[in-house]
């Protein structure tokens, strides 16, 4: 059976081989950090909302490849240990983290967008 | 150089090789020339960022709250004034457009203030530091990416009168290129090329670099390479075909004060 311990340095270790797909923001010696968050959600009975997840998991600067890596290595994880339950269960829980992943960094690439034909609309306009 | 949209600007081709969204398509193709010529330039860019993070959090957790960066390209995805936004931060940087630029992202900000000159016309940024730090002078100084772009002379001088005129207790963090004393043909031709570009490298070795260092002292761990900073495995070559025996060419960080 997967432990808390293994499901840590799975999504760790993922986390660590990936980490050049990361934001500038986030620089690897803080991905423990993250792996223990990713690790709890995935082994709480009642995890926070994969939701909430998706947003902080995007704001803290992990790149999708990272994200997709991780429910790839969660998924071969479980399957290694014959918990086929498990890895449908987590696969659920982890597409609804994707999604909102997926949300929160079109709303933000768009919203960059605008800043930035706002700046040089700006900027054209003082230069005259 | 004037705000010109036409013209790729190295600030700009900057953001773009982190993953951002302030250029335009003429910074994009002129990235991914560079990224041709240099295929790890990309990762050479986030670890110089992400060094850039853990210098101003580490300094953070010093104490100080005065930050004066010099040649600080775009201040986006996630700069000093968003990492420490109660921070005083001092910003500069020679290009012209790219100072613009940046005033207008930073807009109506009066703890963040961004000073165009050259690093070689110190003076000029030290009397802004003066005013926009109130005559404090215990002050954090990053120098992150540049140090390669100044030639020996504006490089000693820089950090000789930063000593000087800083307050003791004062730290600056810097990150390097050492390269091999004799670059193999493939290193020689990159490094002729960026001269082409305008932004020659100057070439030292980490033994070379660390006589520019003096006066400053060198605190723990001393002269560390960006992947270690960064705990990646491996570390950041830029001569990809070095042959056996060849010294390696790497990307350092060190953290140094006045005591
Ligand atoms: C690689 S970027 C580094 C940006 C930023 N410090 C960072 O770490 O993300 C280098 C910047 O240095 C600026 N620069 C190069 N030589 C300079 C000089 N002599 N004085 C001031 N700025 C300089 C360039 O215009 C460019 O924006």
């Amino acid at each position: 059976m997967t432990t808390s311990t293994d499901i840590y340095s799975v999504v760790r270790e993922t986390l660590r081989a990936n980490s050049l797909h990361n934001a500038g923001t986030l620089p690897p010696p803080r991905l423990h950090t993250i792996a223990m968050q990713i690790g709890q959600f995935l082994l709480d009975e009642q995890p926070t909302s994969a939701t909430l997840m998706g947003r902080m998991l995007f704001q803290q600067g992990i790149g999708l490849k990272s994200l997709l890596a991780v429910v790839g290595a969660v998924q071969a994880d479980y399957l290694r240990h014959g918990e086929q339950l498990r890895a449908i269960e987590s696969y659920e829980l982890l597409k609804v983290v994707i999604e909102s992943f997926v949300e929160h960094q079109i709303a933000h690439v768009r919203s960059e967008h605008d800043r930035f034909r706002q700046t040089v609309g700006l900027l054209q306009r003082s230069l005259g | 150089m004037e705000f010109d949209p036409s013209q790729p600007n190295a600030g700009r081709i900057y953001d773009y090789l982190l993953g951002g969204s302030h250029n335009f398509a003429v910074d994009r193709m002129a990235a991914e020339r560079l990224v041709q010529m240099i295929p790890t330039i990309e990762n050479g860019a986030r670890l110089n960022r992400w060094f850039l993070d853990i210098a101003v959090n580490r300094l953070a957790d010093l104490g100080f709250n005065r930050y004066l960066d010099l040649a600080s390209g775009l201040p986006t995805q996630g700069y000093i004034h968003e990492i420490r936004p109660d921070a005083l931060v001092l910003y500069n940087d020679y290009d012209q457009a790219t100072v613009a630029y940046a005033r207008e992202i930073i807009g109506n900000n009066p703890r963040v203030i961004y000073h165009q000159a050259n690093i070689a016309e110190l003076e000029s940024i030290l009397a802004q530091a003066e005013q926009h730090f109130a005559g404090e002078r215990k002050l954090a100084i990053c120098m992150i990416g540049v140090s390669y772009f100044l030639n020996d002379q504006v490089l000693s001088q820089t950090l000789q009168r930063l000593y000087e005129w800083c307050a003791p207790g004062s730290q600056i963090a810097i990150s390097w290129i050492a390269l091999p004393e004799n670059p193999n043909p493939k290193l020689q031709e990159l490094l002729a090329r960026y001269s082409a570009m305008g932004s020659p490298i100057y070439a030292r070795t980490v033994e070379q670099i660390k006589q520019f260092i003096a006066p400053w002292t060198l605190l723990e761990p001393g002269f560390q390479r960006l992947s270690e900073w960064n705990e990646i495995d491996g570390t950041w070559v830029i001569d990809g075909d070095r042959q056996e025996g060849d010294e390696q060419s790497d990307m350092y960080g060190t953290f140094m004060i006045k005591g």
